[in-house]
C-alpha cells in the first residue's frame, strides 16, 4: 500500500465516522442554532472538501463546496437553516457515503458529477433557483477562520504527505472520534487510539493462553512456596488483563440508536407528521455485533411507527392529543441481555382489521380468529405477507418487513414482542443476548457440574427444607412475600439425574424474576458470584435453555443459562393445572384465602397469578377497582362483603389473586393468602365445600366478575 | 457444499488417528492443532456425543467423543474409569472449531503414496457398517485400511442423526 492508498483509506475510515455525526447534528441544526455545533458541521465537509481536493475526487470536492457554502450563509446570518436546506444537506450526506463506499470498492470516484444536488445546494445557498452566483465565491473570507483551524488540523490536505504528516493525519482522526471532547485536544488524542479488530480478537486469545498457562504453574506452586505471593499477584493481574481486554470489544449503542434520530426526521418531513424521538440508554455499551445486528430492525420498527402509528397533527388533536407524537427508544441491560423498547403514543393496531386482513389473505381461518387471545393478536402482526396499513406506500404496508425483522432477531438468539392498545399507541419490546458482554454471574452447584445464571434475573436466594414446599401433583410451590411461586429443578430442566427433593436437608432455591411469572430454581448450592465474560454458544449445542459461555477464573468453560426461557422457566399455572388434573381427575387444587370473615376456595386452575398491588394505585369504580397493570387495566372485584374496600384504606398493599375469566383475566381482592388446597374427593353442595371439617365457600370467579360488571 | 470446505484428499496428506481399533484420516487442511485430552465441562441436554466444553486459549469449544458420534454407543472408560479417549485434535469446518475426541494419534500420511478403495460397491459399504454415512474415502495402507471422514458430515448434528439412527437399526 503506498502513501496515497493509505490516505485514501484514511479519509473514508474518517469521513465514514464524521458523516454518522454529521446526519445527528443537522438534523439538531434544524431546530436550533448553535454556533459551535455549526462550526462543527462546518469544518466537517471543509475537511471533506480540502481532502477530496487533495485526492483528485473533484465531483466530491465541488459537492462538499457546495454544502460548505450553504452553512456558511446559515453562519453569517446566525439563521436556523430550514428544512428544505436540512434535507439537502443530508442528502450530500448521503451522497458522500455512498461514494465513500463505492471509493472503497474501486479506489476511484463514481462517474456521477452530483450536479443536480450540487446546483439545489447553491439555489439554497442564494435564495434563488436562477443559478446567480455561489455565496462563496461572493464572500470567502467569511469562512477563513474555520477553514484555516481545519486546515492546521490536517497539514497532510494541503502538501504530498510523507510520515510524519500520515502520523499526524491519523491523529486528526483520533479527535474525530470524540467530538464532544474537543475542548482540550491534546487530551483527546492521549486518551484514543484506533485498533483493530482481529488486534483485539489476538489479544483475548493470548490472555485466554496466559490464564492457562498461570493454572498450569499454579498446579506445581505450593501455598507455602516463596513464590506463593507472587504467583497470587500474577493471578489477580491476569483476572484484571482478561476483563480489560474483553471489555474493549465493547462499544455504546449510541452509534445504532443515533442513526434512528436521523430516519424519525426524514420520514416526519416527509409524511407531515410532527415527531419527537426520545432515545434513553444509549450509553449502554453491547459487543460491536449486538449493534449491527439490531441495526436494521430498529430502523425498521422506527418507520413502522411513524408510518403506521404516530397520526398527523390534525389526527392527534381530533383525537385529543399533543399534535407532536413521541416515539421513544429505551436500551437498558436485564439479565444476560439487552432489552430494548420501541413505544410510539399514536394510533395503535387496529386488531380486528388485522384480523379480517388474515381471513382474507387466507392466512388464519375464522374459527381460529374468533378464538383469538392479546397473545394470539399480537402474533399476527409477525405474520409473513399481513400489514395493518391499507394503502402500500414506498414505506410501508406491504407487509413485508415485520416477519424478517422477527426472524433475523431469532436467528441470533433474540425475541420479540409487542403490545398495543388501539387509540393509544404500541410498544415492541427487543431483548437480545449481550455476545461477549460482561454481566453478573452467579455461579450455581448443579449435580455434579456448574453453571452461571445471569444476577439481573434474580430477585433472591432462598434456603428451606421440603417441609415448607407446596406440592400440587408433580409440581412444587413456595410461598414468598405472600406469593405462590412454582418451582423447578434446574437439573432436572437440563437433562440430569430427577431431583429427589425428600433427601435434601437444605433446598436452595433461586428466586426468578419473569415478566410473566416470577418462580423458584432449584439448584444444589450457590458456588461463586463475579462477572463473566458472555462468549458465543457452539451452534452444536444450539439455542433455548443457554444464553451463552464463560470462562471462570479457574479456566474451564460453563454454560450461562437463559433461566427466562421456555425450556427453563415453568409454564403457566394454568397449563400446569391442565396437565396434571388430566392425570388425575379424581383429584382438585385450591387456593385458600380470606376475605373479613370468611374464607374462600378458588379453583387453582383459573389462578394466573398472585399479585400484592400498591393502594395508592387502585381506582374506585363503583362496586370495582382498577389498577395499571402490564401496560394494560386489571379490575379488581372485592370477594365477600362490600366493607372489604374500607379496610384498604388503611393499608399500603393489598393482596390480589388475578384470574382467567371466560372474557379474559381479572382480579379478585381478598384480606390474605393462606394455603394451597389439593382434595381428593370433594364435598360439594351448591357453591359450598367442606374443607378440613369446615365449610368453605366456593368462588364462582365468571359469575363474581358479571355480577361487579352488572352492578356498574 | 464445496470442495474446499469438505476438504479434497485424493492424493493429498492426511491427520491419522485411531478410534475403536479402526484407523482414521482427515485432511490436514482441517486440522488446527492435536493435544492431549483436557479437562472436561460436561454438559447435558444435547447430543450425546457432545460430551463437554473445553477451554482453547479462552474459546470456548464443545469437545465431540468420535466414538459415540460414529457408534452411537457410550464413551469407553479403562480401569481406572477415565475415557480411553486421550487425544484432542482441533478441527476446523466453516470457520467453527471444534474439538474431536480420539484413542490415539498417528502420522501424517500423503495419500498419493496409496491405493483408493471404490466405496460405491456394496461389499465395501457392508464393511464400513456403522462408518458408512460418515466416511468419504478408503485407501488401503500397507497394513491397514485408512478410512477418511467426511468431517462436515461428522459435525452435522442436525443432518445426520437420522441417517444415523437407520443404519444402527
Amino acid at each position: 500500500m503506498d502513501k496515497n492508498d493509505e490516505l485514501l483509506l484514511a479519509f473514508i475510515e474518517e469521513s465514514t465516522e464524521n458523516l454518522d455525526k454529521l446526519d445527528l447534528d443537522l438534523v439538531k441544526l434544524e431546530t436550533n442554532f448553535e454556533p459551535d455545533l455549526l462550526a462543527d458541521v462546518f469544518r466537517t465537509f471543509h475537511t471533506i472538501k480540502g481532502t477530496c481536493g487533495f485526492l483528485g475526487l473533484n465531483n466530491l470536492e465541488q459537492l462538499a463546496h457546495a454544502g460548505e457554502s450553504l452553512l456558511g450563509k446559515a453562519r453569517e446570518n446566525k439563521s436556523v437553516l430550514d428544512s428544505e436546506a436540512i434535507s439537502a444537506l443530508l442528502k450530500l450526506a448521503d451522497s458522500v457515503r455512498a461514494t465513500l463506499v463505492y471509493l472503497e470498492q474501486n479506489g476511484e470516484e463514481p462517474d456521477d458529477g452530483f450536479s443536480e444536488l450540487t446546483a439545489e445546494l447553491k439555489a439554497l445557498t442564494d435564495g434563488t433557483s436562477d443559478g446567480s452566483k455561489p455565496e462563496e465565491e461572493k464572500n470567502p473570507e467569511d469562512i477563513k477562520d474555520v477553514a484555516d483551524q481545519t486546515i492546521t488540523q490536517s497539514p497532510s490536505l494541503r502538501s504530498v504527505p510523507d510520515e510524519k504528516q500520515l502520523l499526524e493525519s491519523e491523529n486528526h482522526i483520533l479527535t474525530k472520534l470524540e467530538p464532544a471532547e474537543k475542548s482540550n485536544a491534546g487530551e483527546v488524542e492521549e486518551k484514543y487510539l484506533r485498533v483493530e479488530l482481529v488486534t483485539l480478537d489476538l489479544l483475548q486469545e493470548l490472555v485466554g493462553e496466559l490464564t492457562l498457562a498461570r493454572m498450569r504453574v499454579g498446579s506445581f506452586i505450593e501455598e507455602d512456596s516463596p513464590v506463593a505471593g507472587p504467583f497470587h499477584q500474577m493471578t489477580l493481574i491476569t483476572k484484571n488483563l482478561q476483563k480489560s481486554v474483553s471489555l474493549a470489544r465493547l462499544q455504546p449503542m449510541t452509534a445504532v440508536l443515533d442513526r434512528c434520530r436521523r430516519i424519525a426526521r426524514d420520514l416526519a418531513l416527509e409524511e407531515g407528521k410532527e415527531v419527537v424521538l426520545k432515545i434513553e440508554g444509549e450509553t449502554i455499551r453491547v459487543d460491536r455485533s449486538v449493534n449491527e445486528i439490531l441495526r436494521d430492525p430498529l430502523i425498521h420498527l422506527v418507520r413502522n411507527a411513524i408510518d403506521h402509528g404516530i397520526e398527523t397533527p390534525e389526527e392527534r388533536l381530533a383525537a385529543g392529543k399533543d399534535p407532536i407524537g413521541t416515539v421513544k427508544i429505551e436500551a437498558k441491560l436485564l439479565g444476560g441481555g439487552v432489552n430494548i423498547e420501541l413505544t410510539d403514543d399514536g394510533k395503535g393496531v387496529d386488531y380486528n382489521t388485522l384480523a379480517s386482513k388474515a381471513i382474507a389473505e387466507g392466512l388464519l381461518s375464522e374459527t381460529q380468529a374468533a378464538n383469538l387471545d392479546q397473545e394470539g393478536y399480537s402474533k399476527l402482526l409477525f405474520l409473513r405477507g399481513l400489514s395493518s396499513k391499507s394503502q402500500v406506500t414506498t414505506i410501508s404496508g406491504r407487509g413485508v418487513g415485520m416477519d424478517v425483522v422477527k426472524t433475523n432477531l431469532e436467528k441470533v438468539g433474540g425475541k420479540i414482542h409487542v403490545q398495543s392498545v388501539q387509540g393509544e399507541g404500541t410498544t415492541f419490546k427487543i431483548s437480545l443476548p449481550l455476545t461477549l458482554a460482561v454481566i453478573q454471574g452467579l455461579v450455581v452447584g448443579c449435580q455434579d457440574s456448574k453453571y452461571v445464571i445471569p444476577q439481573l434475573d434474580v430477585l433472591t436466594i432462598v434456603q428451606t427444607n421440603k417441609s415448607k414446599l407446596e406440592q400440587i401433583g408433580e409440581a412444587y410451590f413456595i410461598r414468598w412475600e405472600g406469593t405462590l411461586l412454582q418451582l423447578v429443578s434446574l437439573a432436572e430442566k437440563l437433562g440430569g439425574r430427577p431431583e429427589d427433593l425428600a433427601v435434601k436437608d437444605q433446598i436452595t432455591i433461586v428466586i426468578i424474576q419473569k415478566d410473566n411469572l416470577n418462580y423458584g430454581l432449584i439448584v444444589d448450592g450457590m458456588e461463586d458470584n463475579l462477572e463473566a465474560v458472555v462468549k458465543p454458544l457452539p451452534e452444536i449445542l444450539g439455542g433455548g435453555a443457554f444464553i451463552g459461555t464463560t470462562i471462570l477464573p479457574d479456566g474451564c468453560p460453563y454454560l450461562i443459562v437463559d433461566v427466562l426461557s421456555n425450556q427453563i422457566a415453568p409454564a403457566k399455572l394454568t397449563e400446569v393445572q391442565k396437565d396434571t388434573s388430566s392425570e388425575e381427575k379424581s383429584t382438585t387444587g385450591f387456593l385458600l384465602v380470606s376475605s373479613g370473615k370468611n374464607r374462600y376456595v378458588l379453583p387453582l386452575s383459573r389462578v394466573r397469578r398472585l399479585e400484592r398491588l400498591e393502594v395508592k394505585n387502585l381506582k374506585r369504580s363503583a362496586k370495582k377497582y382498577v389498577t395499571p397493570y402490564n401496560k394494560g387495566i386489571l379490575e379488581l372485584t372485592p370477594i365477600g362483603e362490600s366493607e372489604i374496600l374500607n379496610s384498604y384504606k388503611q393499608e399500603t398493599h393489598v393482596d390480589a389473586v388475578v384470574c382467567s375469566t371466560s372474557s379474559g383475566i381479572a382480579g379478585l381482592l381478598v384480606d390474605s393468602i393462606q394455603d394451597i388446597l389439593y382434595l381428593e374427593n370433594l364435598s360439594k353442595r351448591g357453591n359450598q365445600v367442606l374443607i378440613n371439617s369446615q365449610i368453605v365457600t366456593l368462588v364462582d370467579v365468571d359469575d363474581l366478575t358479571k355480577r361487579a360488571n352488572d352492578d356498574r | 457444499m464445496t470442495d474446499e470446505i469438505s476438504g479434497i484428499v485424493e492424493g493429498g496428506v492426511v491427520t491419522t488417528f485411531w478410534c475403536e481399533g479402526t484407523f482414521f484420516g482427515i485432511p490436514i487442511e482441517q486440522t488446527q492443532e492435536i493435544t492431549s485430552h483436557s479437562e472436561l465441562t460436561p454438559v447435558w441436554r444435547t447430543d450425546p456425543a457432545c460430551v463437554g466444553l473445553t477451554n482453547l486459549r479462552g474459546q470456548v469449544l464443545v469437545a465431540v467423543s468420535l466414538a459415540t458420534r460414529l457408534t452411537g454407543k457410550t464413551r469407553r472408560l479403562n480401569e481406572e474409569g477415565v475415557s480411553v479417549e486421550k487425544f484432542q485434535i482441533i478441527v476446523n469446518i466453516h470457520n467453527v472449531r471444534t474439538c474431536l475426541l480420539v484413542e490415539e494419534v498417528g502420522s501424517t500420511v500423503d495419500l498419493k503414496d496409496f491405493k483408493k478403495i471404490n466405496t460405491d460397491s456394496a461389499n465395501t459399504q457392508l464393511q464400513l457398517g456403522l462408518y458408512a454415512n460418515f466416511v468419504k474415502e478408503v485407501y488401503l495402507l500397507e497394513n491397514d485400511l485408512l478410512l477418511i471422514l467426511d468431517l462436515a458430515k461428522v459435525l452435522d448434528f442436525k443432518n445426520n442423526d437420522k441417517q444415523r439412527k437407520a443404519q444402527i437399526c
